[in-house]
Formats: C-alpha cells, sequence, structure tokens
C-alpha cells in the first residue's frame, strides 16, 4: 500500500477503490513520457548554452577587435593629420623665400646698391632656383595612403562595432530563451507531484512551451550577424579620400565596387551619394555652387541618401545629404524635416541647424527659421572667428540666397535673415559691439567690380566715415545665368575704418563653373548701405 | 479489479536502476565540472583581452609619438634648408659683386650666407634633426651642401631607439593577447560542445530506465554509458587542461 502514490480517501473515511490495471498502465506511461521529456528538455538547454556561448565568445572576441581598431584608427588619423599639416607648413616655407634678402625684389640689395645690371631678372631667377631646393621630403605621395588607412580603419571600427552589437543582442536572446525553458522544465517537472487532471495538462503545457523555446531559438539562430568585408571597407575608404581630393567621379566607381562587395553597406551609400552630389555640383565644396540639381544623376544622389538612412537611421551625414538634395529640390518640408533628423542624432552640429533654418524659411516659417539660426549662433559661442565658422556664414548665405531667387514670397525674410547674419559674423570677426546705427555721414562704395582672367577684381573707396566704423563686404557670385547667386567663404572682408580711403581688391577664383556675373554688398556698422553687381564670364555650365 | 503499484513496470533490474541512478548523477556532475572549467579559463580570456587592449593603446601610442617627432623634425628640416637656399643665393650674390669688383660687398654676403648656414645647422641640431656628436665637424663649420634627411629612415632610428629600452612598447605584442585569448574561447566552446554530449548520456540513461523492454533497456543503458565515456574522455584530452 505505501508504494501506492495515488491512493485517495472519501469523504467518509472510506479509501477510494485503487486504479485499474489500464489506469495505472496509463499513469505510467505519462510518468515514463514525464521523464523522457525532462532529459529531452536538459539536453535543449545545453545545446541553447551553446549558442549563447558561442555568442557571448563572438561577443568579446568582436568587442575587443573594436576597441582595439578604434586605437588604431585614432593612430592613423592622428598620423594623418599630422602630415596634412606639414603640407602647408612647407608651402609657406617655401613662400616665405620671397621675403628674405637677397630674394625680396621689392626691397634694395647689396647688388642693386653696387649697380649691377640685371638684378631683377637675377632675384627672380634666383627665388626660382631657391624654392625648389626646398624638398616636400616625399610626404606629398605618403599623405594619400595615410588618408586610405584612417579611412580604412575608421570604417572598419564602424562596421566591427555594428557586429558586436549584433552578437550581443544574441547573447542576450539566448539568455531569454533558456529562462523560458526553464518555466518548461518546470511545468514537466510538476508533472511528477500533481495527480488527477492537473498532471496531464501541466505536462502538456510544459511540452508546448518546450517545442516554443526550441523553434525560437531555432529562428534566433538563423538570424544574419551583419559582418563587411574587407574589400568593401578598403574600397569605401578609397571613395573617401577620392571624395577629400576632389575626384568625384572616381569616387562613384569606387563607392559602386565597396556596394558590390555589400550590397546593404550604409557608410558606402551615404559616400556614394556625397560623391555624386559634388560630381554633379564641382564647385559645391567651396562655394555651395548648386548647377546640376535635377535629372537622373541627382536623383541617384538622393536616392542613395535615403538608403543609406534606411541602413542605418543614426547616420549623420545621409540625414544631412537628404536634407540638402530635398532643400534644392524645393522640397523644403522634407528638408525641414530631414535636417530634424540630423539635429536629433547630433545637436551639435550647428550646419544642419543653418540648413533647417533655411528650409524653415523657405516653407514660410520665419520664427522657427530665426530659432534654429538661434541655435546654431549659440553652438558657436565660446569660439573664436576661424576658417570653419566663416564656411558655416557662407553656407548659410548661400542657402539664404537660393531661397531669396526661388522662394520669391520668403525673399523679404531671408535678406532680413542675411543681413542678421552678416552683422552677427561681423561683430564676432571684429570682437566688438555694433553701434545700433549706420554712421550718420560718409559712405562706401563698391567700383570696377567684374570678374575677368580668373579674378574678382573691384576697388572699395570709402569717404568721410567717422572713426570705428565697421565695413563689411560680402561677395557673391552667379554661376548660372539667371540663377540663385551663391556667397564663397573666401569673398568677404571685414574691417573697421575710418575717414576716407580705397583697397584695390583682387581676388583669384578657381572654378568649375565661372561667375556669370558678381555681386558685393557693403555693410556700414552692420547695416547694408550699397548692394552693387558687376560682370561675369558666359555660362560654362 | 487488481491492483499494483505504478512503479513496477520497469522491465531492467533493480540493481540496474540503482546503477542509472548512479550513472545519471555522475554524468550531471561531469557536465557540470566542463562549465565550471568553462567558466574559470573564459576569465582568463577577458584578461588577455584587457592585456591585448592595453598593449595595442602603448603601441600605438608609441606610433603617434613617433610620428610626431618626424614630423616636427622634418618641419625643422625644411626650415633648415629654406636657410641653405637663402645662404646659396646669398652666395650667387657674392660672386656677381666678385665679378664686379665689390670685393667688400662680397665679403659681406658671404659672411651673411656663413652665418645664415651656422645658425641653421645649430637651430637643425637643437631641434633634434641631426644628432649633435653626428655633425660635430657641421658644428665647428657648416658644409656648403646641406645634410640629407629621410623621414623614413629617422622613423626607423626612432623605432629602435624605442626597442632598446627597458619598458619599451616595441616589445610588445598585442596580437599575441588576442590569439590568446581567442584560443582560450575556442577552447569554451569545446567544452561546452562536450558537455552536451555527457547530457545526451542522461538522456540515454532516462530512456533505459523507464522502457518496458528490457533487452531495449540494456541497450540504451550502454549506449549512455558509450557516449558519456566519448563525452569525458573528450573533454577531458582536448579541452579541460
Amino acid at each position: 500500500m505505501a508504494a501506492v502514490d495515488d491512493d485517495t480517501t472519501r469523504a467518509d473515511g472510506e479509501p477510494e477503490p485503487g486504479p485499474t490495471e489500464a489506469e495505472l498502465e496509463e499513469r505510467n506511461r505519462l510518468r515514463r513520457n514525464i521523464a523522457v521529456t525532462l532529459s529531452a528538455l536538459v539536453v535543449l538547454g545545453a545545446g541553447l548554452a551553446i549558442l549563447q556561448v558561442d555568442a557571448s565568445a563572438n561577443e568579446s572576441n568582436t568587442a575587443r577587435e573594436t576597441t582595439r581598431t578604434a586605437v588604431e584608427a585614432m593612430r592613423a588619423n592622428v598620423v594623418a593629420d599630422t602630415v596634412a599639416g606639414l603640407e602647408p607648413l612647407l608651402q609657406s616655407e617655401r613662400d616665405f623665400l620671397a621675403f628674405r634678402r637677397p630674394l625680396d625684389a621689392g626691397e634694395p640689395s647689396l647688388a642693386s646698391a653696387a649697380g649691377l645690371p640685371g638684378t631683377g631678372a637675377q632675384v627672380t631667377g634666383s627665388l626660382r632656383v631657391a624654392r625648389s631646393a626646398v624638398p616636400d621630403l616625399g610626404f606629398g605621395t605618403l599623405l594619400p595612403r595615410l588618408q586610405l588607412e584612417a579611412e580604412r580603419l575608421t570604417l572598419k571600427q564602424r562596421a566591427l562595432a555594428t557586429t558586436r552589437v549584433t552578437w550581443n543582442d544574441r547573447s542576450t536572446q539566448y539568455t531569454t530563451v533558456i529562462a523560458v525553458l526553464a518555466v518548461a522544465l518546470f511545468l514537466v517537472g510538476f508533472g511528477l507531484v500533481v495527480r488527477g487532471l492537473i498532471r496531464p495538462a501541466t505536462y502538456t503545457l510544459g511540452v508546448g512551451v518546450g517545442v516554443f523555446v526550441a523553434v525560437w531559438a531555432v529562428w534566433i539562430h538563423h538570424l544574419p550577424i551583419p559582418s563587411t568585408p574587407d574589400t568593401a571597407i578598403t574600397a569605401a575608404a578609397r571613395g573617401a579620400v577620392l571624395t577629400a581630393d576632389g575626384s568625384y567621379r572616381e569616387a562613384v566607381a569606387s563607392y559602386d565596387k565597396a556596394l558590390a562587395a555589400k550590397d546593404d553597406y550604409g557608410a558606402a551609400y551615404a559616400g556614394r551619394a556625397r560623391a555624386r552630389l559634388l560630381a554633379l555640383n564641382p564647385d559645391f565644396a567651396t562655394t555651395r555652387a548648386v548647377t546640376g540639381a535635377g535629372g537622373p544623376a541627382f536623383e541617384g544622389a538622393v536616392s542613395d541618401a535615403r538608403r543609406a538612412l534606411e541602413l542605418n537611421d543614426r547616420d549623420i551625414l545621409a540625414a544631412a545629404i537628404v536634407a540638402i538634395t530635398s532643400f534644392y529640390q524645393g522640397d523644403y518640408e522634407r528638408a525641414v524635416t530631414a535636417a530634424g533628423e540630423a539635429a536629433a542624432i547630433n545637436p551639435k552640429v550647428p550646419d544642419v541647424w543653418l540648413l533647417k533654418s533655411a528650409a524653415q524659411t523657405a516653407a514660410g516659417n520665419p520664427a522657427a527659421a530665426k530659432a534654429s539660426l538661434e541655435r546654431a549662433v549659440s553652438l558657436l559661442r565660446g569660439t573664436g572667428p576661424s576658417e570653419t565658422t566663416r564656411l558655416l556664414a557662407s553656407a548659410y548665405l548661400s542657402y539664404l540666397a537660393w531661397v531669396e531667387r526661388h522662394v520669391p514670397a520668403e525673399a523679404a525674410t531671408a535678406r532680413e535673415l542675411t543681413d542678421r547674419v552678416v552683422a552677427t559674423e561681423t561683430a564676432f570677426t571684429l570682437d566688438r559691439t555694433l553701434p545700433k546705427a549706420p554712421p550718420a555721414r560718409g559712405r562706401a562704395t563698391v567700383e570696377r567690380l567684374r570678374f575677368e582672367n580668373g579674378r574678382l577684381r573691384l576697388r572699395l573707396r570709402w569717404t568721410g566715415l567717422p572713426a570705428g566704423t565697421t565695413l563689411s563686404a560680402i561677395g557673391y557670385e552667379r554661376p548660372l545665368a539667371g540663377g540663385a547667386w551663391t556667397q564663397p567663404a573666401g569673398l568677404a572682408l571685414f574691417a573697421t575704418v575710418s575717414g576716407s580711403g580705397r583697397r584695390d581688391i583682387s581676388v583669384p577664383l578657381q572654378r568649375a563653373c565661372e561667375p556669370t556675373a558678381v555681386r558685393v554688398d557693403l555693410y556700414l556698422n552692420g547695416a547694408r548701405t550699397v548692394t552693387r553687381t558687376g560682370p561675369g564670364v558666359a555660362p560654362t555650365c | 479489479v487488481s491492483r499494483r503499484p505504478e512503479n513496477e513496470v520497469t522491465a531492467i533490474s533493480t540493481r540496474a536502476r540503482w546503477t542509472i541512478a548512479f550513472l545519471i548523477g555522475l554524468a550531471t556532475v561531469t557536465a557540470a565540472g566542463f562549465g565550471w572549467r568553462a567558466a574559470q579559463i573564459g576569465s582568463t580570456a577577458a584578461y588577455d583581452d584587457r592585456q591585448s587592449i592595453s598593449e595595442t593603446i602603448a603601441v600605438e601610442q608609441a606610433a603617434v609619438e613617433r610620428a610626431v617627432t618626424v614630423a616636427s623634425q622634418a618641419r625643422e628640416y625644411v626650415r633648415y634648408r629654406a636657410d641653405y637656399a637663402v645662404a646659396a643665393a646669398l652666395d650667387r650674390e657674392a660672386d656677381r659683386l666678385a665679378a664686379a669688383g665689390q670685393g667688400r660687398l662680397a665679403a659681406v654676403s658671404r659672411g651673411e650666407a656663413a652665418g645664415l648656414r651656422d645658425g641653421a645647422t645649430r637651430r637643425a641640431a637643437a631641434a633634434g634633426v641631426f644628432g649633435r656628436f653626428t655633425i660635430q665637424s657641421d658644428l665647428l663649420k657648416p658644409t656648403a651642401k646641406p645634410r640629407p634627411f629621410d623621414y623614413r629612415a629617422r622613423a626607423r632610428e626612432l623605432a629602435a631607439e624605442e626597442a632598446g629600452t627597458l619598458d619599451s612598447p616595441a616589445s610588445l605584442d598585442p596580437g599575441h593577447w588576442a590569439r590568446a585569448a581567442e584560443d582560450i574561447r575556442t577552447r569554451v566552446r569545446g567544452l561546452t560542445r562536450w558537455a552536451l554530449l555527457v547530457l545526451v548520456a542522461v538522456l540515454l540513461y532516462t530512456l533505459a530506465e523507464v522502457t518496458t523492454r528490457r533487452r531495449l533497456g540494456y541497450v540504451l543503458l550502454g549506449c549512455g554509458v558509450a557516449v558519456y565515456l566519448a563525452g569525458l574522455v573528450g573533454g577531458l584530452t582536448t579541452e579541460f587542461f
């Protein structure tokens, strides 16, 4: 009797009749099944543990390699930047020779003092010899290799980071599966200690959960782990270096190779979008001149940027390109949205806020445009005037010039923001607070403004200005006849002047699309006083 | 209606059942032992990872320092060459003045050229472009022609100098630690697979325990023992130690 575990007692105290032979057989069969199922679940758990250990080991290995590659990338970038920084130093050493005796043609020399003939020609020849004697030490050929290595390691580090994150997720998923398996073990095991109808019910439920766990694990196991082949990384790195070098079409070809090796490589799509955009608008990098907005090639750049954003919604370059291309296609609402997405990825990039401000201006939302402009300006507080700040201002002025040309209804707002930015930049560059109003007396003018023989020429003249007057001259060029003006970073002058004077200005402009017209806006104490336009050349684009 | 205890349906003998219970326990403990060993050596892999990273940082830091040093010396060397170029121009001016009978003015130009070379050489030596002890004759009287400079050779020299110090990053090998970590993780993977095999034996033992056919029970028991031994021997001989 003691061995019978299913004895029960009736309410009147009499024992229930024992189970029949058939009932016992059924119960024993179920208990055997439970025992076997428990063992099978334990083996399944061990299999899941193997998958979890594999994922965890891969995550650890990839994490280590990601960190090591990040360090190597940092080294490569520092070395490349150091060597890149040598180039202007070496060039300045050569340039400075022209100011050293006896190579300075403008200063008297012992030879000229002694009355030797042909001194000027001798100085020119000596200067040429002296410049050729200052070597470049081979850095010209070294630098591209260093830049390629730096770019390759940076891209490799990003690819490894993506792989690492996926392995980490995979490991966590297997841990979750194992936790659910514990529920199955509990339910099946519970069937051994309960009696009656509950036993088959918990057993069946436990088996169901076990089957679910097995299917879930198989599904997880078949999910892909992202990996980027070295050929794709190297080709994308070469594309980035070629883009930086201005070889846009070769860069596009290199990105094509990267995408042939990995057709869902987000960084390659973003890079190709940029290269395509710049190939269509070869002056964009220096002047923000858009001369090729439209057509299938431009659409290709747009679709590349959108694809890059689909693949990686944290790619700020892709988001910014979507914003820029949308802006120049006239889809200002989309430009505002994309710029907002870029700002959400990294809110500390003033370029994005300035682009958003311009798009908001075009979309007819001046209040938001001013807020975005303020946000950009606030990011620059605490910095000093630099090439970077000038580039930012020139980009924004070019955007606003586009709005002024293509959205006449918002031209007044664009002009207002333009004047505000010039006043802000003038105060920022000259490090002083501007007077509230233009000077009560005196004037400034622009004369002989024209573009010819590859140079912008003009004469700046001012008369009768009170002491401490700030004079700002902002130059624009028009690459397409009848198109929008654009404001190159190099065409700006900020000075404090007084009384009368003049300055003859001649600036070389190397452009793929030469200016068909040029323009200079003059500001006194931050207020626009004069706008002059001058002739350019016949359209080259 | 007859009554019978539920657990009287087992086909194999009671002694065999006790043996199976013991074997199940043994297999479970073996699998746990493999898991313990895997966790133990896994922590060593984490240590190797840290070593690999810290040595990578040291090696790359040294590479950056060498690059910055070579770049700085290259910058100074170009100044040196520019001074020599100006000195050559002064010498040419002196030649013309001497040819025109202006000997005193020629001497001024030559003196200026010599001073320029002297100053350039001393500045380059002070900046480390040239070793002081290797150009002592130049410091007494600079040569008319500039000394050469090869950044590649200089980078190699700096690396060799670093390699000779006791705490040299050049002697570090972060790749060795990385490979060691990966080897350990390969062992961990192996141990978990052997543990799985041992647990398959548990499944076979259980089937042997519950089967109603005596012969099948002993066959399953034998298979379980064979699988267990394979797992045990495999794990101990390949990955455990």
